[in-house]
């Protein structure tokens, strides 16, 4: 075999044991073996790792308790459940990311056809002393006019934007007025009320992804 | 969701080297085998190791992440076959071994097991399994070197059930194929195919589709030792390797 087979002749070639067609019935197992757990893989996994967005625990959403909605009532999770919601932290006098965000959002929800209406969208505003309830509402209107608009007093803000992973500050300008630098994320949570996954700004950019992600969700129930 | 790797996963990596190099160890000083040959294997070892840097935060990027894979699947796991002697790797394959080398070192199943598995961990539905769960990505890492293993040991002299050379460089050659595939998926892309990326800050300031480029980049490098092997077998006459 000297020069022919792969094996040296210090280390000669054993005969292949029961031949190709064995070994071809061993392969084909193998395979059907390994698809399978590849598909099952994928298939039966945590579902919010097939979506898009940055997968989260599936805990119970943060309660963000003691805020109230642009008609003055207290925010709950029990009249969302069984709807898909889309939680985002901004302020109406964002320049850029916030009204890039929401029409993002609104150009994905546009796709969801009859399921539209499962999904609701809260807008829980960073900047409660600019944002009245009629500012609020106006600005949400312009975007999503069914979007729960969000505002608390300052120490509620800062414990919620906590608990939902936000980070922000307050930068002054030099004309007296100022801006926020916050987190761009809008979070999903399911219709269980449990967190499901977290889209930044660059997972939004294709309406599709979340289109898709809120099909699947809602879907799945 | 765990971005990084529990404890547990840790040890478990660390228990597994450090079996597998004592196992080694006593092995090499039975059978007096070159010191070269251990130097080899305990490279092998040591970069296991290196490669759960990659591996416990996928999310970090996935250049490192896809540098610890590839490592597994394509330079440790040669390195720890020519850690043993082609007498001793011809003695797995002998009559009256073990049922494992039925299964293990059939070229066959070799192909089969390496082909689907380095397809199926790049599915996004797999591939992102780690992204929302790091603890995902020690198995993947081990499954990767497994087959690793199992695909090189027939392009090696001794363990291989690859009859003639040029059989067995067609086989390197079409198994490296799916691999140089991906790597050309993920260079030429123009999209981002795994979304979680879209959402962090990506070591060394990359951009997620600049990551995404340079982990297929690191695919094709990771790809060549396998297909010069191939090379060799095809164009080289038989060579004997030193015992």
């Amino acid at each position: 075999m000297k020069g022919v087979g792969i094996a040296s002749p210090a280390t000669p070639l054993q005969p292949q044991r029961g031949g190709w067609r064995d070994s071809a019935r061993r392969a084909a197992l193998v395979s059907t073996l390994l698809l399978a757990a590849v598909w099952a893989w994928s298939h039966f996994q945590q579902h919010s790792a097939a979506l898009h967005g940055s997968p989260l625990k599936p805990v119970p959403a943060p309660s963000l308790s003691g805020f109230t909605d642009t008609q003055g009532r207290a925010f709950s999770w029990t009249r969302e459940r069984g709807r898909a919601v889309l939680v985002f932290f901004g302020y109406t006098h964002c320049p850029d990311v916030c009204p890039l965000t929401l029409a993002a959002l609104a150009q994905s929800l546009e796709r969801l056809g009859p399921l539209r209406k499962q999904v609701r969208v809260v807008f829980v505003t960073l900047d409660p002393a600019r944002d009245t309830a009629p500012v609020l509402r106006a600005y949400l209107d312009a975007f999503l006019p069914d979007t729960i608009g969000l505002r608390a007093a300052m120490p509620a803000v800062r414990v919620s934007a906590r608990q939902w992973g936000i980070t922000w500050r307050r930068v002054d300008t030099a004309d007296g007025a100022y801006w926020i630098d916050h987190t761009a994320a809008v979070t999903l949570v399911g219709p269980d009320g449990r967190l499901v996954a977290r889209y930044g700004y660059g997972q939004l950019t294709d309406p599709s992804w979340l289109a898709d992600d809120l099909r699947t969700v809602l879907e799945r129930g | 969701m765990t971005s990084t790797w529990p404890l547990a996963a840790w040890a478990g990596w660390f228990v597994l080297a450090g079996l597998a190099l004592a196992g080694y160890s006593l092995a090499a000083w039975r059978g007096r085998w070159p010191w070269w040959r251990v130097m080899v294997f305990a490279v092998g070892c040591a970069l296991t190791l290196l490669c759960t840097w990659g591996l416990n935060n996928p999310l970090a990027s996935m250049t490192g992440y896809t540098i610890a894979l590839m490592t597994l699947g394509q330079i440790v796991s040669p390195l720890l076959l020519i850690g043993f002697p082609p007498q001793v790797r011809a003695q797995w394959r002998a009559p009256g071994q073990s049922w494992w080398s039925l299964w293990v070192l059939d070229a066959w199943v070799a192909a089969a097991v390496f082909i689907i598995l380095t397809l199926g961990v790049n599915l996004p539905g797999v591939f992102n399994t780690a992204l929302a769960n790091a603890f995902f990505s020690g198995p993947i890492g081990l499954f990767l070197l497994l087959s690793g293993v199992m695909f090189w040991a027939q392009l090696l002299p001794g363990c291989t059930s690859i009859a003639h050379r040029w059989i067995a460089g067609i086989y390197g050659w079409l198994g490296s194929l799916p691999m140089m595939i991906i790597a050309a998926v993920w260079v030429w892309s123009g999209h981002v195919l795994y979304t979680p990326y879209l959402d962090v800050l990506c070591l060394w300031n990359l951009s997620p589709l600049d990551d995404q480029h340079y982990a297929g980049l690191v695919m094709f490098i990771a790809g060549l030792p396998l297909q010069l092997r191939a090379a060799w077998l095809l164009i080289m006459p038989g060579e004997e390797e030193p015992s």
